[in-house]
């Protein structure tokens, strides 16, 4: 019993520490996606004109899922005119169909405050908007893919060696 | 805050920041209010109204801006000023909006009942001309003119005919994406947002109409594109600001015109106790019809 526990903590430890490392990843496929809708958007804006509803639903269909359905929902309720400022929709919608909570808490207030700038005044003012989120979200996807390899050996190493420490206490 | 207000009443409705927000009603002003008076509007207020009026999306309206002006669905015209960005001396675009004047569209269908049998026979159409000063209806009269003359009327067996509409100001169709929102009748087509000149050439070479709709003649081009009009075979039923005969014929252009007797019907209009009132319809040798 005393020895299945063992290897029960060891391997706790190390899932865990596995488990972290594969949080890292998952966050920066997650500023990746979010780096490639904000492309799709601006390409949108840019190019056609469009206005924010259609945008949405037009970048909504090269999306996968659950930004998909970001999109479409918040086109869907820019079609409605709440009456409510765009901010706060998309702030709403964001929260609950994206993956926010695995991105770090500045990376998410970025993304949010997006909603806060976009729709008012002029197509450039837009476009630069747009762009300036993009670099930032890029600069920290830059920075987490430089610190990735030895983070993510990090928390695996941190995993077996807690594992193993707790182990020998235990014993 | 609950204003009790007929909403087909209103005319116009002004936000402007740090001031009381005042609306046109009936003919007549009033302010909105809440508990503390006169309610002041904010900036936030008129950030989220043009949010609001443009969809979340007042960039995809920059060609509008440069006029000074938006049309929203329903017709409505929504007037804005604020900084002007300027490129050289062209205006590029406006910023730190201050100010809107939300013009609501109200269409009187019918109103030209009483004007239609003096412009328009079984088989003819009178070139005609629509005076009023401003505000004095006669926009609203040339839209029911153009729904009567294009639906026709089958009790008096008036066919209806093809009407091509140059609405440079988004005035007569209140156009919103290129839809009108008003009635123009059946057989109208509309250029919305372009310059009269050149949409009356454009509408006599591609869309064989009947007749031709403009408001506000003014320009040197304007006037050219009505004589190419009339030189098609086409007739023109236009309006121009003015109290009398003599007014016009003071305007630069529409001398040559008056004097060539071109148009065979005047409408003259006058505020009196509400816009529209009909002062007198005159043939084009000026006598009382």
């Amino acid at each position: 019993m005393k020895t299945a526990g063992i290897i029960l903590i060891l391997f706790s430890g190390t899932g865990l520490g596995f488990c972290k490392s594969m949080e890292l990843d998952t966050r920066l496929k997650i500023l990746e996606t979010l780096v490639q809708l904000l492309l799709l958007l601006k390409g949108e804006i840019r190019c056609t004109g469009a206005a924010l509803e259609d945008a949405f639903f037009d970048v909504a269909a090269k999306m996968p899922g659950g930004y998909r359905l970001f999109m479409e929902k918040t086109a869907k309720r820019l079609q409605k005119r709440p009456g409510i400022p765009f901010g706060s929709i998309f702030r709403e919608c964001a929260l609950k169909d994206l993956p926010l909570q695995k991105i770090s808490a500045e990376e998410r207030e970025c993304f949010l405050s997006l909603g806060e700038k976009l729709g008012y005044l002029d197509r450039e003012m837009q476009v630069a908007q747009l762009t300036l989120l993009e670099e930032e979200l890029s600069h920290r996807i830059k920075t987490l893919k430089n610190a990735l390899p030895k983070q993510q050996k990090t928390y695996r190493s941190m995993g077996i060696l807690g594992g193993i420490l707790l182990a020998i206490l235990l014993w | 805050m609950n204003a009790n207000l007929d909403y087909d009443k209103i005319y116009e409705i002004r936000l402007r920041v740090g001031r009381p927000l005042f609306y046109t009603y009936d003919g007549g002003e009033g302010f909105l209010t809440d508990h503390d008076g006169k309610y002041v509007v904010t900036r936030e207020d008129l950030k989220e109204t043009m949010e609001y009026v443009s969809g979340y999306s007042l960039y995809s309206y920059e060609d509008e801006m440069r006029q000074g002006f938006l049309t929203v669905q329903g017709g409505h015209r929504v007037g804005v000023t604020g900084k002007v960005i300027l490129d050289g001396n062209e205006i590029r675009g406006m910023k730190y909006i201050s100010c809107i004047n939300v013009r609501l569209a109200h269409e009187v269908v019918g109103c030209a009942d009483t004007v239609m049998p003096y412009i328009r026979k079984k088989n003819w159409v009178a070139h005609t001309l629509i005076v009023s000063p401003p505000r004095g209806g006669k926009t609203t009269l040339l839209r029911d003119i153009i729904r009567q003359l294009s639906n026709g009327e089958d009790k008096k067996k008036i066919p209806g005919m093809t009407v091509g509409v140059v609405d440079e100001r988004s005035e007569l169709a209140g156009s919103y994406q290129g839809v009108p929102q008003n009635d123009l009748g059946m057989r109208t087509d509309v250029l919305d947002g372009c310059p009269k000149a050149e949409g009356m050439e454009m509408l006599i070479r591609s869309m064989s109409p009947a007749v031709v709709a403009v408001d506000e003649l003014g320009r040197k081009e304007d006037f050219k594109a009505v004589e190419s009009v009339i030189h098609s075979g086409c007739k023109v039923i236009a309006t121009a600001h003015g109290d009398s005969i003599e007014d016009v014929i003071h305007q630069p252009y529409f001398e040559k015109l008056v004097r060539r007797r071109v148009f065979e019907r005047y409408i003259f209009l006058d505020k009196g106790d509400h816009a529209g009132t009909i002062m007198g319809i005159y043939d084009r040798n000026g006598r009382p019809c």
